[in-house]
């Protein structure tokens, strides 16, 4: 186990900036809010600062830091879900709206051709993550969903979370996230469709 | 060189599997009560828990028959594990950047607490 001075001693030197920068990247592609990235960074910074015995030295310390702001995130979405004033406390009656009746016919049958568009996904995954167009397309889609479906969205796909964990943080059903993640999912997919169409 | 294969006339007659194969999965699917809409809800539900022996069913019936949930449900699968994949690397919001006074209050309040733990051990 590393000595918890030193790690103290890293964290006051430069460390502690390079540290900040790179865990304000990950709050903000999770919450999307530069006040609330802000007060999360600083929350797990000062929660490493009173605890540093948890820094066992098994992973980088970027890594440490970023497993207890995993943490303080979902902790943040809970506590949003319960503020009435925030989208995510709506979710459960967003659910209840029919999801999908702008892209498919009453017939159960697409009113439009659903890939036309999307041929830049054919390539594999790890192709899709070096393309810069293709990143910068996700992040513009995601942003322009409603903010509630944003950070479900983000917690299941991005943080790969898993779906009890996601309903229990946010006070959904099962049935509402499942709604919920197919909803935010079409949603991106005609995003990206008009994104690339438009190209 | 191997000939390309000869391109089938307008007017030719259904081949005899898409014959049987029409003849089979259509009663079926209705029988399955799944179409284009139930079979996307279907297809997102698998992306994040595993679905019990009738939906399989549903599933690969209706990917087998209809060919444009067959080409979206790949699509979206691969931007699933892309968009998994890139939020591991740390690929998305790479260009955010903490305000200087936002990080100059960090760091100040970061070395208040270091002072003060120092202090208390």
């Amino acid at each position: 186990m590393p000595d918890p001075d030193s790690l103290l001693v890293r964290l006051a030197g430069e460390d502690l900036l390079a540290e900040a920068d790179a865990l304000y990247r990950y709050a903000m592609s999770r919450v999307r809010d530069h006040d609330v990235a802000e007060d999360l960074v600083q929350e797990t910074l000062l929660a490493a600062v009173r605890n540093p015995d948890g820094f066992e030295g098994r992973s980088r310390l970027g890594t440490w830091l970023t497993g207890i702001l995993r943490n303080k995130i979902l902790d943040h979405f809970r506590a949003a879900a319960r503020d009435r004033r925030d989208p995510l406390s709506s979710l459960e009656a967003q659910a209840a709206h029919d999801p999908d009746g702008e892209w498919f016919t009453p017939a159960g049958q697409w009113a439009a051709h659903p890939v036309v568009g999307l041929e830049a996904l054919d390539a594999s995954p790890h192709e899709l993550v070096e393309r810069a167009e293709v990143i910068a397309a996700i992040e513009d889609c995601v942003s322009r969903m409603p903010r509630g479906l944003q950070r479900i969205f983000a917690l299941r796909e991005f943080d790969d979370r898993d779906t009890d964990e996601i309903c229990e943080a946010v006070g959904i059903t099962r049935g509402s996230l499942a709604v919920l993640l197919h909803r935010s999912r079409q949603l991106l997919r005609a995003c990206l469709q008009r994104h690339w169409r438009m190209a | 060189m191997k000939p390309l294969p000869k391109r089938r006339a307008a007017d030719a007659p259904t081949p005899w599997a898409y014959r049987v194969v029409g003849a089979w999965m259509v009663p079926l699917e209705r029988l399955l009560g799944i179409d284009c809409r139930s079979f996307t809800r279907l297809a997102s539900r698998r992306m994040d828990e595993p679905s019990g022996l009738r939906d399989r069913l549903r599933y690969h019936v209706h990917r087998l028959t209809c060919v444009l949930c067959r080409g979206q449900d790949a699509r979206l699968r691969r931007l699933h594990d892309a968009i998994g994949l890139a939020a591991r690397e740390q690929r998305f919001d790479a260009d955010a950047a903490m305000p200087e006074d936002a990080r100059h209050r960090l760091r100040q309040r970061v070395l208040d607490e270091l002072a003060k733990s120092t202090d208390d051990g």
